[in-house]
């Protein structure tokens, strides 16, 4: 599938997903779970583990291509990367180091702890990554939501994400079409213009989105709206389908902390 | 080739992958699965005031008048759409605005603190930028000290009476590179360096995320300034309605 707005592909995904019909809380729970297992274990092999079970879960069960899966997992890539060199390099005398450079004043080097430490954090960066992903996937914005209201988030807070998540589309919507008459009369030449231009479909977007909200308000007002949003919701059942995943990561969770607990 | 060309060689070959997956990066959300427990909860309780001060505002805001609603919705998704926008720029890469000070000279800093977190939960959820366990570290960062110095700094030069220009520049410039340094503090904290621990290790994840974070700051800043110009010549009203302007002014 190829979208131009990511954010359009990860919502996409949540309504056609094989995981959509799974119980939504226990849905959040197991993504939590293995996520808060994942960065408080903090062990290679339990990365490793999580990262293969939900793209088994993800691309086998859910139905997403994989590729795209694996073009999702390289969205956070920069930042891991960076992240990860940061954490690698030292600088100062440099005993015991595996590599070391002169560096003006003071040397770079990596010691074999750096080096472990920092492919560690990746690796758990990209296993906690897709455990969110199975709930991310999988879950339309307005069940999610639907989890906050069942954990007791102010109601305000809740109709204002509800509000938010489809304003968001309406306003992307709204300036993709200014891009493209932008466009079409050469607003992006050079970058003087392209600058101008782009300020000015900004502050267009901006007015744009005040005049809405007004037009919207009235919209709502005229469907009797009263100072509460409702908005409906799928009742799913929660299988032993749907638990035996569940049992299988907890029993590949303990299988390997006794196998370390052991070497 | 001697030992110290290899050197070069692996030096400059780290260096240019570095140079040419940066303009593909977004502003610094820190990733999913990237802090330890603890500091994901002791940021996200640090967060804790500032949220509850900005909860009471809106809802102060909803009682003088339930039509604010919509307008903050609308204000919430505009701060979303400005930061997944691509910044026009001649080498072709792409960076986003963090709009963090636009929002906060616009919205007011109260607001932001509240829109903030929702729309860096739904920049987790929809963008996979962030994460739900450093959401606590990223609200305080990008939502309430950014923000919160854009909107100081957007206000002391109103009072100093600074160009206007000027002003809301370094409020958006300034408010950027904060951001950027409390995310390397945060960053450093959870990844001291061997020799020197936090403090050396803050100058390392400001120097490696610097060629990304400093054009930014500038051009997030320049941008500010054209895109309030474009407001105030042609917006009148709607920056009356959020209190922008005030009436008579």
């Amino acid at each position: 599938m190829k979208k131009t707005h990511s954010h359009v592909s990860i919502d996409y995904y949540a309504y056609i997903s094989g995981l959509g019909n799974w119980n939504t809380v226990y849905k959040v729970i197991f993504s939590l779970g293995a996520l808060i297992t994942v960065i408080a274990a903090n062990s290679v092999f339990i990365s490793a583990a999580t990262i293969i079970f939900m793209l088994y879960l993800n691309v086998v069960i859910g139905k997403i291509h994989g590729m795209d899966y694996l073009r999702l997992l390289w969205v956070p890539a920069a930042f891991i990367l960076l992240g990860g060199i940061a954490i690698m390099i030292q600088f100062g005398s440099g005993a015991g180091s595996l590599f070391s450079i002169r560096f003006f004043w003071t040397r770079l080097y990596i010691t074999t702890d750096n080096l472990r430490l920092s492919l560690n954090t990746a690796l758990k960066a990209f296993a906690a990554i897709s455990a969110f992903y199975m709930v991310t996937l999988s879950t339309p914005m307005g069940e999610i939501i639907s989890v906050f209201r069942k954990v007791r988030v102010p109601g305000l807070i809740l109709e204002l994400m509800h509000l938010i998540y489809r304003y968001i589309f309406i306003l992307s919507d709204t300036n993709r079409a200014q891009k493209e008459a932008a466009k079409s009369r050469n607003g992006y030449c050079d970058l003087k213009t392209s600058f101008r231009t782009f300020s000015g479909e900004i502050a267009n977007l901006f007015v744009m989105s005040m005049k809405k909200a007004d037009m919207y308000y009235d919209a709502m007002e005229a469907r009797g709206y009263e100072g509460d949003c409702d908005f409906w919701e799928e009742k799913k059942a929660l299988t032993g389908g749907q638990l035996v995943y569940g049992f299988l990561y907890g029993a590949l969770l303990i299988l390997i902390f006794f196998i370390e607990r052991r070497s | 080739m001697s030992k110290k060309q290899k050197k070069l060689i692996a030096v400059l070959a780290v260096l240019s992958v570095i140079f040419s997956i940066t303009p593909n990066a977004y502003a610094m959300h820190i990733m999913e699965g990237y802090l330890p427990p603890k500091y994901c909860i002791a940021w996200g309780i640090l967060c804790i005031p500032f949220l509850v001060a900005g909860f009471l505002s809106i809802k102060k805001k909803l009682q003088d008048n339930r039509k604010n609603i919509t307008l903050l919705a609308m204000a919430g998704a505009f701060i979303f759409v400005i930061s997944s926008l691509k910044i026009p720029s001649v080498t072709g890469s792409c960076s986003h605005m963090t709009g963090t000070g636009l929002g906060a000279i616009l919205f007011g800093f109260s607001t932001v603190s509240i829109l903030g977190i929702i729309v860096l939960l739904f920049q987790a959820i929809l963008l996979a930028h962030g994460g739900l366990t450093t959401l606590g570290a990223n609200t305080f960062s990008m939502a309430i000290a950014g923000p919160l110095l854009s909107y100081g700094i957007y206000k002391l030069c109103k009072k100093l009476k600074v160009n206007r220009m000027v002003s809301i520049f370094l409020a958006a410039f300034l408010g950027d590179i904060f951001t950027y340094s409390v995310t390397s503090f945060q960053l450093a904290l959870s990844y001291p360096s061997t020799e020197g621990g936090v403090m050396a290790s803050v100058g390392k994840f400001l120097g490696v995320f610097a060629p990304t974070q400093l054009p930014l700051a500038v051009l997030e800043g320049i941008l500010t300034v054209l895109i309030i110009m474009a407001l105030e010549n042609y917006a009148q009203p709607e920056l009356k309605a959020i209190n922008f302007i005030k009436e008579g002014e």
